[in-house]
């Protein structure tokens, strides 16, 4: 066996660095910054998630403060989304894409009033998506990237609820999903969000560097009885795709329009011009080639990114994300087909070392999903 | 972490028994498997497959990836852990014991004494 992480000394730290190695965290490289992979096992961190609690961090993951008069101006031109009608302190999932209706970035936008947003990036497209809003930067805004000032911790399954009670009491449990509030708990300054990654309820919560490890702590002795534990990035892959999630870079990226990607809900063609439109109204108009697809194996293999999809020994697509579910304790992934044999039910092949295993295209999510009160 | 005495180790985390009758059994280390985490599949070699040292000829999955297991020594394979394939958590359990991979009838057993020491291993894991 070849081992294959490399870590460097360059590589960036979150506040809580020193604590997942003293959990002896496995420690992974995940775009530039010193992540843990996994505390115990990616499969029991997953189950507790499932059927408890669990807690990322997932301050990697990066923040841009976009305020002033013409800020919902900027934001409605750089995303594909529609946040004008949005209320206020209540968070959007969309897509920012270029002038082709590729995938810059896909983003969560909280909406504080329509004066002020807080942008939640992928940490590998931070500076990417700063630049690309400063360089379509209107009048009357101050674009902040705060990433370096702010932590981010994930609390999902679902215990959370009972979990964030303990901490916060009832300020947070009547948030509906997307919603988002501020409070101050003890000296912290917290911003939650009933949002995640998991398929599971759960509350994202941002908190300054200098209070991240306390709040960590708090969470964690709050959460004892419950069956809290630390999750890694290995659990945070296997629950995201289980529940149908993208992942960029992976399933999406710069070469690959909403439209293709299934998220073709995100695009509101209705609204005033934004970046991308033009493309993506042609591309609409004239036809899809590819389409997503998601699919379960039918029995053994396990499928990983870049196996090649057949059908009748005819190569038809690529996967994009691939792994062993623990749920389903059976293969599952993502990946993109011609879009003539993107049929719900349809039987397709993934070819792994060179041998066909059979594979059957499925809705998602794979799992059934908590049900969000709205 | 465990370094049995009486085994032969790679520097790619195998481990190799000397048996009976010229035979080898084969496996990974405990080193391996966690640097692995849950082992969700095994491919295991044909039966009567003939390997070279240090050619892959094992495919151990994990959630997150699939990794190429190294032959330690030369032959032809004789015998598969059929267990592993309904039972795949044994490599993490028991790498030394009921997790072994497949018995290789050896056409060199010299081979085995170009491999490293249950000490010299040790080392090259501490440097990790």
């Amino acid at each position: 066996m070849k081992e294959d992480i490399q870590l460097s000394d360059n590589d960036k730290k979150t506040p809580l660095y020193d604590v997942h190695v003293d959990l002896r965290a496995k420690i992974t490289d995940y775009h530039g910054f010193l992540m843990p992979l996994q505390y115990s096992s990616i499969i029991s961190e997953h189950k507790c998630v499932r059927n408890n609690a669990g807690i990322f961090d997932i301050s990697h993951m990066g923040e841009i403060v976009i305020e002033g008069k013409g800020a919902t101006e900027l934001v409605q031109k750089i995303i594909t989304n529609d946040v004008s009608l949005l209320p206020d302190y209540k968070a959007a999932y969309s897509p920012v894409c270029d002038e082709e209706g590729g995938i810059i970035d896909d983003i969560v936008v909280f909406k504080y009033n329509p004066d002020k947003f807080m942008l939640v990036v992928n940490c590998g497209n931070t500076k990417k998506v700063n630049k690309w809003i400063n360089n379509h930067k209107t009048d009357n805004v101050n674009i902040n990237d705060v990433s370096d000032q702010i932590s981010l911790l994930s609390l999902q399954g679902p215990k959370s609820e009972e979990i964030i009670r303990l901490v916060s009491g009832d300020n947070c449990t009547g948030l509906s999903r997307f919603q988002f509030m501020e409070l101050t708990v003890g000296e912290m300054q917290l911003t939650v969000s009933r949002t995640g990654y998991t398929g599971e309820d759960g509350f994202e919560i941002f908190v300054n560097n200098s209070h991240c490890v306390n709040l960590w702590n708090m969470l964690l002795e709050k959460g004892k009885d419950m069956d809290l534990k630390p999750a890694g990035l290995g659990a945070r892959d296997t629950l995201r795709l289980e529940a149908g999630y993208l992942l960029y870079g992976n399933d999406i990226d710069e070469f690959i329009t909403p439209l293709e990607a299934g998220i073709g809900w995100t695009v509101k063609f209705n609204k005033t011009d934004f970046i991308g439109k033009e493309s993506l109204v042609r591309l609409k108009k004239y036809g899809l080639k590819r389409m997503i697809v998601a699919f379960k194996m039918r029995d053994k293999g396990i499928p990983r990114t870049d196996n090649g999809i057949t059908h009748n020994n005819n190569v038809i697509g690529k996967v994009t994300s691939g792994t062993f579910s623990p749920s389903l304790e059976i293969g599952i992934g993502l990946g993109y087909v011609l879009k003539r044999f993107a049929e719900h039910k349809s039987l397709i092949n993934i070819k792994i070392r060179e041998i066909d295993y059979p594979a059957q295209i499925v809705d998602t999510p794979f799992i059934t999903p908590y049900k969000h009160k709205d | 972490m465990k370094f049995p005495k009486d085994l032969f180790y790679t520097k790619t985390h195998e481990w190799a028994k000397k048996e009976a009758d010229n035979k080898a059994r084969i496996g990974i280390t405990s080193h391996a498997q966690s640097e692995l985490g849950d082992v969700v599949f095994v491919e295991l070699p044909a039966l009567d497959r003939v390997v070279k040292a240090g050619e892959a000829c094992t495919v151990v999955e994990s959630v997150k990836a699939a990794y190429d297991i190294y032959s330690p020594v030369s032959g032809k394979v004789i015998e598969t852990n059929s267990d592993l394939e309904t039972n795949s958590q044994l490599v993490n359990e028991a790498p030394y014991g009921k997790g072994w991979f497949f018995i290789i009838e050896m056409e060199d057993p010299q081979e085995l004494t170009k491999l490293l020491s249950n000490k010299d291993y040790e080392k090259l894991c501490q440097v990790k």
